[in-house]
C-alpha cells in the first residue's frame, strides 16, 4: 500500500528510527519524513525537521509541515543518562506527539516502548505474554517513564487517533554501538573466560530489521481487527537459524531417488514444494483455561474480532537463546574463543559487582561491572509473541545467527574507519 | 553388559537402583501369557503365540511397550511391528541382489493375502531373518486382523517397501548401502523407514477408537515421532554401521566438517572435527523435538500415551548421553538400564515428559564445546524446547494428586521468581469467583422457578435478604442451637447428677 499514507518518523535518526525510514523507502513510499534534534543522514527523499521533543511547538511544526497521518514515535534517550532527560522526552515528549496528533487529526500512532516496561529486575521474565501488568517498582526511571508513555499512548487510543505500542527486546543489528561495544571490551579486556552463574538463564535478543518491520506492520494493521476463528488456526514454529525443513508425508515429499514416479507421486512432491498443508493436517491448537487467547479462542466468528488498535506488542526474534551463548557466539564473530570457562556463582557475581561499584565510586570512573550487569546476565528474559504474529501477522525476517552476522561485520567496518582515522591523526 | 557394571553403575547411581527395585515391585507389566487376556492378545492360538514370540525375537525395547498396550491394540500393533521388521530385514540384507531385493521390497504388502508365502534366502547374518522364514504365521494373523486395522497395515507396508525400494536401487557395486546426501534426502529417507510407522500407528491408534479420530490425519507430528526416533538411531549406530560398511548419516553434515568418507569419521586422529560433525547430527535431529511434544498432548488413552512418550524419551536421553561422547566412534552407547527404567517411571504425561525433554535439552546444551561451530543453533534448539515447556507447562505450577477425593490440585509454588505466577494467581481467584458467583445465581434461579423466591421481586438488596433467610446461614444458626442446647442439656444433666450423688452420700451415710 505504498503511497497512501504521509509517514513521520519521531527520532528517524536514531538507531532503531533509520531502520524504518529505509524500510519505507525500500517499500516505495513516497511521503516519508523524519523529526529528530540532530540530522545524522541525508537523504533526497526524506524531508527533515529538527527540533526538540519537549518543546511542544517544534512538534506541531514537524506533524503540520509534514501533512503527517501516520507518526512513529520512535525516540528514547540513550540508557546511562540522567532521569531529567528520560522524564523530558520519553513523558513530556509523547504526552507532546500524542496532543499534536489530536489537534492535527493524524489518524495513526505507534510508539516505540520496550519490554523493560514489564521487568522489575528481581522477578524472572519466563515466556510472559502482554497480560503481565507493569511491576509496582519500575527496574529504573528509564523503564519507569516508558512504561508511563505507553500507558498514556495507550489510553490515548479512540476513534480519532489509533495508537499501539510495541515493546522490542534486547535490539541488536547494525547502527548499534552501545551493546556491540559492551560484548566487544570483555574481549579488550580479557575478560571472556568468567562467566557469572550457570549459563540457564533463556533471553531474548531482537535484530533491528526486524523490529523496523514489525513497526511497518503496526501502521499497516492499526485499523484492523483480526478474526476470532483465526485464533483456531495454527501458527508455524519459528525455523529462521535452525533452517525450515519441510516433515515428508505420505501425502507431501518430494520425489527422492524415485526414478519412475507415478502421478500421485508427482502431487505429492508438488504439495511438499508448495508449503502448502492439508487442511486435515493442520495441528489442533490446544488452549487451556491459562491461555492469553483462551477467551477469545471460543467466541464467535460473526462478532466484529480482536482490535489491534490500543494494544502492546511484544516483539522478539522468536529464537531465545541461553544469555552467555549469545556473548560467545558475538565473540567467536570475532574471532575470538575463551580459552577456557570459569563459572561464578550468582552470590559471589553479586557480592564482587557490589566492591566494583564501590571502587569506582572512590577512583570516579564509570564501573563496567555491576550488580545490575550480574542480574541482566543471570535472569531469565524471554517472551512470548503470539500475539503479535497472530494480530500484526508478524514474522521475523532475519534469523539470529544472520542478524548476528551482519552486526558484527557492519561493527568491524565501524573500528575499521576508526583504526583509519586514527592513524591519519598521528600523520 | 557384566553383572560387575550393573552394580558399579548401581553404587554411582543410587536412585536408579531404587527406581529398579520400584518398578519390579510396583510396575504392573501386562502378562500377555495369562488366560484372562486371550480373548485379546489370543496367546493360546499357535499363530499368534508365534507371532508375539518372533516380536521378542525381533525387539528388545519395544516388545515391553508393545505388550502394555491395552485391549486388542497390542496384538495389532505387534503384527504391524512383525511385518515391518520383514521389510527391514530385506532391505538391510547386503547378501541380495537388487534383481532380488527391489521386486521384493515393492511387493510384500501383497504377501499379505497370499497365505503360505515365505522366504528363506536372506543372508545367514541378518539377525531377523526368521521373520520372513515364518512369514505365513504372520500373514494368517495379519488375515484375521480386523478389516479396518488391515487397511491401515496393508497401507504403510506398500509406501515403506517402495521408498526403500527406491533408495536401495541408488546401490552401486563400489557402495552396496548408497550414501544419504542432502538433508532433504535423509528427512525423506527417515520417513519411508519411520515416519511412515508414526502414520501407521496414529491411524491404528484412530481405529481402535482409542484415540480420537483426527488423529490418523495428523502426518505431520506423526512423522516428527518416527523422524526423532530414526535419528537418534542413525546417530548413535555410527560405529555399527560404518563396520558393516553402510552409514546413513547426511553427507550434507559430515562433507561440510572437512571429512571425505563416512570411515574417516571414527578415525581417532580426527575425533574433534567427528565430533563436530554428531553434534551437527544431534542439531538435526532436536528440530523434531517440539513437535514430538505437540503430538504426545494430543493422546488421552493412558496406555497409548505410554507405549508412545516411553520411546521419545528414551531417544531424548540418547541424544544426551551420546553428545559430545567419542565413545560413539569405537563402541555402541547405551543409556543405563537404571536410567532407563526411571525414565519409564515418569513417562506418564505430557507435562512430566516435557520436563524430561527439557532436562535433556538443558544438558545438550550444557555439553556444547566453545568451539562448535553450531553453537548458536545448538543454543536456540535446546532453549526451544525449554520455551514450549514453559510456555505448555509453567513449572511454577505443581500438580498433585488432591487428598481424599482424588482430584487433582494445583498449587502455586510460593518461593518461585517466576513473574506469571501473581498474574496466573489472580487468574485462578478470578476463575473461583466467578464459578461461586455463578453457582449462587443458579440457585437464585432455582428458587425463583420453584417459586420460592417471589419472581417479580427485581430489587437486588431485598432478594439478597430473602436468599439469606434461606439460604446456608439460617441452617447454619440452627445448628448453632443444636450444639448450645445440648451443651446446656449436658451441663444440666452433670449437674444433676453430682447432686443427686450429694443428695444420696448426705442421705444414707450421714451417720
Amino acid at each position: 500500500m505504498p503511497g497512501s499514507e504521509s509517514y513521520l518518523v519521531v527520532g528517524g535518526c536514531g538507531f532503531l528510527g533509520r531502520h524504518i525510514v529505509e524500510q519505507l523507502l525500500a517499500r516505495g513510499e513516497t511521503q516519508v519524513s523524519v523529526f529528530d534534534i540532530v540530522q545524522r543522514h541525508f537523504d533526497s527523499n526524506v524531508t527533515f525537521y529538527i527540533g526538540d521533543i519537549a518543546k511542544p511547538e517544534d512538534v506541531t511544526n514537524a506533524l503540520k509541515k509534514s501533512n503527517a497521518t501516520a507518526v512513529i514515535h520512535t525516540a528514547s534517550p540513550a540508557h546511562g543518562g540522567k532521569p531529567e532527560i528520560y522524564e523530558l522526552v520519553n513523558v513530556t515528549g509523547t504526552r507532546n506527539i500524542i496532543d499534536c496528533c489530536l489537534d492535527l487529526g493524524v489518524k495513526k500512532l505507534v510508539y516505540t516502548s520496550s519490554a523493560g516496561v514489564i521487568y522489575d529486575g528481581a522477578m524472572d521474565i519466563v515466556s510472559v505474554d502482554e497480560r503481565l501488568p507493569y511491576p509496582t517498582k519500575p527496574l529504573d526511571a528509564y523503564n519507569r517513564t516508558k512504561a508511563e508513555a505507553e500507558k498514556m499512548v495507550l489510553d490515548a487510543n479512540s476513534e480519532e487517533l489509533a495508537t499501539c505500542a510495541l515493546r522490542p527486546a534486547g535490539i541488536f543489528g547494525p547502527g548499534d554501538r552501545q551493546m556491540i561495544n559492551g560484548f566487544y571490551q570483555v574481549i579488550q579486556n580479557n575478560q571472556t573466560r568468567f562467566q557469572i552463574g550457570d549459563n540457564l538463564n533463556v533471553y531474548d535478543f531482537t535484530y533491528v530489521g526486524n523490529v523496523a518491520y514489525a513497526h511497518l506492520l503496526a501502521v499497516d494493521k492499526l485499523d484492523q481487527r483480526y478474526p476470532y476463528m483465526s485464533f483456531r488456526e495454527p501458527i508455524a514454529s519459528i525455523d529462521m537459524s535452525l533452517g525450515a525443513h519441510r516433515v515428508p508425508t505420505s501425502d507431501a515429499h518430494p520425489l527422492g531417488p524415485n526414478a519412475s514416479p507415478s502421478e500421485a507421486d508427482r502431487l505429492a512432491a508438488q504439495r511438499f514444494a508448495s508449503g502448502q498443508f492439508e487442511e486435515a493436517d493442520q495441528r489442533p491448537v490446544l488452549r487451556n483455561r491459562m491461555d492469553q487467547f483462551g477467551p477469545q479462542a471460543n467466541l464467535e466468528d460473526d462478532e466484529e474480532g480482536y482490535p489491534i488498535a490500543g494494544q502492546a506488542f511484544f516483539i522478539t526474534n522468536g529464537e531465545p537463546i541461553y544469555f552467555w551463548d549469545f556473548a560467545r557466539a558475538i565473540w567467536s564473530q570475532f574471532g575470538h574463543t575463551p580459552p577456557y570457562i570459569i563459572a561464578i556463582p550468582v552470590a559471589i557475581g553479586l557480592i564482587l559487582a557490589t566492591l566494583a561499584e564501590a571502587f569506582s565510586k572512590l577512583t570516579g570512573k564509570e564501573p563496567g561491572f555491576t550488580r545490575f550487569r550480574v542480574a541482566i546476565a543471570t535472569q531469565q528474559k524471554y517472551h512470548d509473541i503470539e500475539k503479535a504474529r497472530r494480530l500484526l501477522g508478524y514474522e521475523p525476517q532475519v534469523g539470529l545467527a544472520d542478524g548476528l552476522k551482519k552486526w558484527t561485520e557492519w561493527y568491524k567496518g565501524e573500528l575499521e574507519k576508526q583504526r583509519g582515522t586514527e592513524t591519519e591523526k598521528t600523520k | 553388559m557384566g553383572r560387575l557394571d550393573t552394580i558399579l553403575q548401581f553404587l554411582t547411581h543410587p536412585t536408579e537402583l531404587r527406581a529398579v527395585i520400584n518398578y519390579k515391585i510396583w510396575r504392573d507389566v501386562r502378562d500377555i501369557t495369562k488366560p484372562e487376556e486371550f480373548p485379546t492378545t489370543f496367546y493360546d492360538r499357535p499363530t499368534m503365540r508365534r507371532c508375539w514370540e518372533l516380536l521378542d525375537l525381533t525387539s528388545r525395547s519395544f516388545a515391553v511397550v508393545i505388550k502394555d498396550v491395552e485391549g486388542d491394540l497390542a496384538r495389532t500393533i505387534c503384527i504391524f511391528y512383525v511385518i515391518l521388521r520383514a521389510l527391514d530385514t530385506i532391505e538391510d540384507d547386503m547378501t541380495l541382489p537388487n534383481s532380488v531385493k527391489l521386486p521384493m521390497l515393492r511387493s510384500l504388502h501383497l504377501k499379505l493375502h497370499e497365505p503360505g508365502w515365505n522366504f528363506d534366502g536372506s543372508g545367514p547374518n541378518e539377525k531377523d531373518r526368521q521373520v520372513l522364514v515364518e512369514f505365513d504365521v504372520v500373514q494368517a494373523e495379519f488375515a484375521l486382523l480386523d478389516p479396518k486395522y488391515q487397511v491401515v497395515i496393508e497401507d504403510i507396508a506398500r509406501k515403506m517397501g517402495r521408498g526403500m525400494a527406491d533408495f536401495a536401487a541408488l546401490a552401486t557395486p563400489q557402495t552396496p548401502v548408497a550414501e544419504v546426501n542432502s538433508i532433504d534426502d535423509y528427512d525423506l529417507y527417515c520417513h519411508y523407514v519411520a515416519g511412515l510407522v508414526g502414520e501407521g500407528l496414529s491411524g491404528l491408534f484412530a481405529s481402535s477408537g482409542k484415540e480420537r479420530e483426527f488423529l490418523a490425519d495428523q502426518l505431520t507430528l506423526s512423522n516428527s515421532m518416527g523422524l526423532l526416533l530414526q535419528k537418534t538411531n542413525i546417530f548413535r549406530d555410527i560405529k555399527e554401521d560404518v563396520d558393516e560398511g553402510r552409514g546413513f548419516w547426511p553427507r550434507a553434515i559430515w562433507g561440510a566438517h572437512g571429512f571425505a568418507s563416512m570411515k574417516e569419521l571414527v578415525d581417532p586422529e580426527r575425533e574433534k572435527d567427528a565430533l563436530f560433525a554428531a553434534s551437527e547430527m544431534v542439531l538435526d535431529a532436536l528440530r523434531h523435538a517440539t513437535d514430538a511434544l505437540d503430538y504426545m498432548t494430543l493422546l488421552k488413552c493412558q496406555s497409548v500415551f505410554n507405549f508412545v512418550a516411553i520411546p521419545a524419551v528414551m531417544a531424548m536421553a540418547t541424544l544426551e548421553r551420546c553428545f559430545m561422547n567419542p565413545e560413539i566412534f569405537r563402541r555402541n552407547v547405551k543409556i543405563r538400564r537404571g536410567e532407563a527404567v526411571k525414565l519409564i517411571m515418569r513417562s506418564v504425561n505430557p507435562r512430566d515428559v516435557s520436563y524430561i525433554f527439557r532436562d535433556y535439552a538443558r544438558n545438550i546444551h550444557r555439553k556444547v564445546h566453545k568451539e562448535d561451530p553450531n553453537l548458536l543453533k545448538l543454543s536456540i534448539a535446546c532453549a526451544k524446547i525449554e520455551q514450549w515447556t514453559e510456555h505448555h507447562y509453567p513449572s511454577f505450577l505443581s500438580i498433585s494428586a488432591g487428598s481424599g477425593g482424588g482430584g487433582i490440585q494445583t498449587q502455586i509454588d510460593q518461593y518461585t521468581s517466576d513473574a506469571r505466577a501473581p498474574l496466573y494467581a489472580q487468574m485462578y481467584k478470578d476463575a473461583q469467583e466467578k464459578a461461586s458467583r455463578e453457582r449462587r445465581e443458579a440457585y437464585i434461579a432455582d428458587l425463583r422457578k420453584r417459586g420460592i423466591l417471589k419472581a417479580e421481586k427485581t430489587d437486588e438488596a431485598g432478594e439478597k435478604k430473602e436468599v439469606a433467610q434461606l439460604n446456608t446461614p439460617g441452617d447454619n444458626e440452627l445448628k448453632m442451637w443444636h450444639v448450645v442446647a445440648m451443651i446446656v442439656a449436658v451441663l444440666v444433666a452433670m449437674v444433676g447428677l453430682g447432686a443427686l450423688i450429694v443428695w444420696v452420700i448426705l442421705t444414707y451415710f450421714n451417720d
